[in-house]
């Protein structure tokens, strides 16, 4: 069986202008970026340029990546996670909006919302630091080592994060699910 | 432990309400535009490349070239003569330079005394 090459050997190519090894980086990896940062800003327009621009900084900006010291979907992670929060930090001109003791706001989910759209705004309303320790271990499957690699923060404290995160989604989430429902109006209003 | 059931059957039914929902996918443009990006870095005239081309250097090495260009700076400073009169070398303008007939040491108090 042929045995799929490195994303360190490709990266390797891409580097020299080899565009097939770049379309295969990219098309083995893009996806997981996309959707994280993607879930992290709660913009797709946002997600799509720090996609592009993660991906971009691998071939033209300095050498970075060092495959012994993590995989590339990791290394990948970290650097869209500090272009999403560059952004937040800019948009919402609050140089602390990272910090732990940042609360995130729990909202009153409107009801007229099904459970999924429920969920995203769930996921918006959480502080940042708790959002990405959602989103990392909940969707993207990693695990408290590989989200403490991505966030720089310990393991500790990503356990603490998620936490509180788990805890603030499940008081929304069981909210919204709990209140009685307005009856519709007659002759109600359609798609 | 019934808390710890409780804990993971919570976590389980969360996970459960977190998948519902489509994931976000990439537009099909974002293929396009980062292919184009990615043939326009690496398409750039040599001039570009070195100019957009950084290294990367531990501060120490940086630290100890940034000196060593300081001390050759001055000690080339310090081993080229300023040249006297009208151009000649020093040792040309020392070459008329005549020996005082008689040298008289005079001591000033600082009163002028």
């Amino acid at each position: 069986m042929d045995e799929l090459p490195r994303d360190d050997e490709l990266l390797r190519r891409a580097r020299k202008g080899d565009a097939a090894a770049f379309a295969r980086v990219y098309e083995r990896h893009r996806d997981v970026v996309f959707r994280f940062a993607a879930r992290l800003s709660g913009s797709p327009d946002t997600a799509e340029d720090v996609t592009h621009d993660c991906f971009l900084a691998l071939v033209s900006g300095p050498d970075r990546f060092d495959a012994g010291r993590s995989a590339l979907r990791t290394y990948l992670c970290a650097a869209a996670r500090n272009q999403v929060f560059k952004r937040l930090r800019a948009a919402a001109r609050a140089p602390g909006l990272l910090e732990d003791d940042v609360a995130g706001a729990e909202v009153d989910l409107p009801l007229q919302i099904n459970r999924a759209a429920a969920v995203q705004a769930a996921l918006a309303a959480l502080a940042p630091l708790q959002r990405e320790a959602v989103v990392l271990v909940e969707y993207e499957g990693c695990t408290l080592a590989e989200t403490a690699e991505i966030t720089g923060a310990e393991v500790g404290t990503v356990k603490a994060r998620l936490h509180r995160a788990r805890a603030a989604l499940r008081r929304m989430l069981a909210a919204h699910d709990e209140r009685p429902r307005p009856r519709a109006a007659a002759g109600g209003c359609h798609e | 432990m019934s808390d710890d059931r409780e804990d993971r059957e919570k976590d389980e039914q969360l996970a459960r309400w977190l998948r519902e929902g489509p994931d976000p996918q990439a537009p099909p443009r974002l293929d396009a535009r980062v292919s184009a990006s990615y043939r326009a870095a690496l398409a750039r005239p040599l001039p570009a490349r070195l100019w957009h081309a950084r290294l990367s250097v531990p501060l120490p090495v940086a630290a100890l070239v940034m000196l060593a260009l300081v001390a050759a700076g001055a000690l080339g400073r310090e081993v080229r003569w300023p040249k006297l009169g009208g151009g000649g070398s020093a040792a040309s303008g020392l070459a008329g330079l005549k020996p005082l007939a008689e040298v008289q040491i005079r001591v000033a108090s600082k009163e002028g005394r």
